[in-house]
Parts: structure tokens; C-alpha cells; sequence
């Protein structure tokens, strides 16, 4: 299990970078996608916690999706973001 | 006769390449095969070609654009090759409305996301142990419990599905009745413990031709041998080899007995009435009445053939 929760810190490191570059280009549905994923996996993995904060970003952008009023800034979900790869850094050096 | 022993199979729906690694490390020591498919139409596709004993299916799936979970778990449970299959839905976000939705759609459990490793493993072989009592109970419904061949409910059904084959591919099908000879005698004469040992005794020979014969009883002491793919005339061979047989049987301690039978037989251009499976089974018991008024132990064909005595 050890060298599983290594692989997956790995893949999650790649998989971050890429959730923040999608959220820089506007891509808000591959964001999604990407922190559902994480959001069903990660505890399995061993870090719940990062399970919830993915959690966190979905809820935030499925309430975008369905608000017309578009009053939830990209801004708060790039900020998600940033506490998620802050999150997996705690991780990654402990 | 009955399912190959094979291990079991497992199928995984899931969009995510993270649950996939995960579920097939938690799952490497269980005695199944894991598939993993990757959404919904390749989900489906590999249902319909593995026929796996569980399902594990993300009911979350269609956020990648996709089929809905729940529309996923009714189509498996709609097409008659899938509907077998015991679903455990998994989900990270399910309401109770969600999961009494899915279980009402013939999912038999959920398990939510994140998974705990040994509850999911535990789900899952209790998925597999009770795939496993519903196979048992299907086959039982299907076998006669005194000698293991196929019963009367199932020699019709598939009688009726060799003849739809049979005119769908121009395939020969050809079936045998056979009964015992002077049964009633047998057991009034050794008991019926002796009668019954004859039966089981006939019925593996019955058992020991092709792989794809259909041995079946077909009532107390008559038995009915499908034979799809064979024409009446190489049905003959077959019939007196099991003739054969059975009138060289030795039963030890019981040197008076002496157990023949009678066969009669017919091929589907042998029907004169349209053929199904009903003239088909009426021909052959024509032929085999007509073994038995000759003299019986003997094998009788029905149709344009001249019958053909052979004792």
C-alpha cells in the first residue's frame, strides 16, 4: 500500500499542475472533472483530506454550473486550487 | 453438463484511472479476474462479452459526458445476457434518494467512495458468494435430481431452441427417445433401489457422447438425447452404440437381471407437420412406440428412411 499512496502522490503532483492550467485557461469543465476524480479516490488512497479539499472545488463549480448569475469568480476556485497543491506539499514533505 | 469451473469475473466501470490502479490493488488477492473499463460504452460492450458475476459500477460516471450511471445499471439489468450480474454502485456523493434509487434498479449493494480496502472487499465477495446461490439455484431448477442429466422443463425448452436454430441455420437436429425395457418388471422383481441404480447407470452412458449432446430424463424411465448438428442417419450409430452398451452391462449380484432399451429417433426433415419441437418429439415417439411393439431392444427411425431394425 505504501508504494501505491508514492505512485499516487506522483500522479498528483502532474495532476494538480494541470488542474491549475486548465483554470488559467478557462477550461472550468475539466476542472471539474479532475477534482471529482480526486474526490472519489484520494482516500482511498490514504488522504482523505485531499479528497475533502478536491470535494470542496467540485461543490463550488457545480454551484457555478447551475447559477445563472455567475457570481462565483474563477478566482475562488484558482485560490481552491492553490490550497490543494499547498495541501499536497504538506503531504508530499512529511 | 452445467458451467465450466472458471473464476469469477469482476468488471469495474470507472471514469477515473485512479480508482482503476486503486480497486486493482485492493482487489489482487481475491480469486477473480478484475476488468476495468473506463466509461460507460466500454462499460457496457464489456458486460455484454464477459458476462461478469459482479459489477462495480460508478453511478457518478456521465460527469466525462457519458451514459448515466443509473441509466448504465438499468440496461444491465434490462438485457437478458447482463441481468444476472450483482451491481455494487459506488459513489462519492449518492443521497439517500440516489442509493434508494439505484437498489431499486437491481443494484444489490453500495458502497461509498472513498472505499475502505476490507469493507469493499468484504461487499464484494459477499456479491460473489451470492451470484454463486443463484447460479446453484438456476441449475438446480434445471437438473433431475436422480441422475444429474438435464430435466423435462429444460429438454423442452432447449429442444425448442435447437429446432428455431436448427431452421434459422439449416442445421440438422435430430432427437432420440429411449426407454427402458420392461421397467415395471425390473422393479417388481429386484426393488426399486435396483430400478433405481438401472436409471443412473443408463443415464451415464446417455452421458457420454459429444460435448454438445443434450442428455436429458424425460420421465420415469424414458430419456430424451438432443443431438444438434447431427442428421438422423449418424444419430442411428450413436443410439446403437448406447443399445449396445447398456445390453452388455454387468450388474453385479444381480445375474438374472439383464436391462435392455428401446430407441426411436427423428430428424427435423423427419417431421412431417411443419416441423417443431413438438412434431419432433411426437415423430420420434412414433418411432420408438414402433421399436417397441417389433420386439424392442432396438433402435427405429422415423421418416421417408425405410425403419431400421438392427437388434
Amino acid at each position: 500500500m505504501a508504494a501505491l499512496a508514492e505512485m499516487f502522490l506522483q500522479q498528483l503532483e502532474v495532476r494538480i499542475q494541470e488542474l491549475r492550467e486548465a483554470c488559467r485557461r478557462g477550461d472550468l469543465d475539466t476542472v471539474r472533472f479532475g477534482t471529482h476524480q480526486l474526490r472519489g479516490a484520494a482516500g482511498g488512497y490514504g488522504f482523505p483530506e485531499i479528497g475533502k479539499a478536491a470535494g470542496e472545488i467540485e461543490d463550488l463549480l457545480r454551484i457555478r454550473a447551475t447559477d445563472t448569475e455567475d457570481s462565483m469568480g474563477e478566482m475562488e476556485i484558482s485560490r481552491g486550487l492553490e490550497s490543494l497543491e499547498s495541501l499536497f506539499r504538506s503531504i508530499a514533505a512529511a | 453438463m452445467g458451467e465450466p469451473d472458471v473464476r469469477p469475473r469482476i468488471l469495474a466501470i470507472d471514469d477515473c484511472p485512479l480508482v482503476h490502479q486503486l480497486l486493482r490493488h485492493h482487489l489482487r488477492h481475491e480469486s477473480a479476474e478484475i476488468h476495468l473499463a473506463g466509461g460507460a460504452t466500454e462499460g457496457l460492450a464489456m458486460a455484454k462479452s464477459l458476462r461478469p458475476d459482479v459489477v462495480l459500477l460508478d453511478i457518478d460516471l456521465g460527469e466525462s459526458g457519458d451514459l448515466d450511471g443509473f441509466e448504465i445499471l438499468s440496461r444491465l439489468k434490462s438485457d437478458e445476457v447482463t441481468s444476472d450480474a450483482a451491481v455494487i454502485f459506488l459513489s462519492a456523493s449518492a443521497s439517500t434518494e440516489a442509493r434508494v434509487r439505484g437498489l431499486d434498479l437491481g443494484a444489490i449493494d453500495f458502497v461509498a467512495k472513498p472505499f475502505e480496502a476490507a469493507e469493499l472487499r468484504a461487499r464484494v465477495r459477499s456479491a460473489l458468494r451470492i451470484r454463486q446461490l443463484v447460479r446453484m439455484l438456476a441449475q438446480k431448477a434445471r437438473i433431475d435430481g436422480l441422475t444429474g442429466l438435464w430435466n423435462r422443463s429444460y429438454f423442452d425448452r432447449r429442444l425448442e431452441e435447437e429446432v428455431s436454430e436448427c431452421r434459422r441455420y439449416g442445421r440438422p437436429v435430430t432427437l432420440i427417445l429411449a426407454d427402458i425395457d420392461h421397467f415395471k418388471r425390473i422393479n417388481d422383481e429386484f426393488g426399486h433401489p435396483v430400478g433405481d441404480s438401472v436409471i443412473e447407470r443408463f443415464a451415464s452412458i446417455l452421458s457420454t457422447g459429444r460435448q454438445s449432446d443434450v442428455p436429458c430424463r424425460y420421465g420415469g424411465e424414458e430419456f430424451g438425447l438432443i443431438l444438434p448438428g447431427v442428421s438422423a442417419a449418424s444419430a442411428i450409430e450413436v443410439a446403437e452404440r448406447i443399445r449396445r452398451r447398456l445390453s452388455e452391462e454387468r450388474w453385479p449380484g444381480r445375474d438374472r437381471l439383464q436391462v435392455t432399451a428401446s430407441f426411436g429417433i427423428a430428424d427435423l426433415d423427419g417431421c412431417r407437420s411443419g416441423g417443431d419441437a413438438v412434431a419432433l418429439v411426437a415423430a420420434a415417439d412414433d418411432a420408438l412406440y414402433r421399436a417397441k411393439s417389433a420386439g424392442r431392444d432396438r433402435v427405429y427411425a422415423v421418416a421417408a428412411r425405410e425403419p431400421r431394425r438392427s437388434a
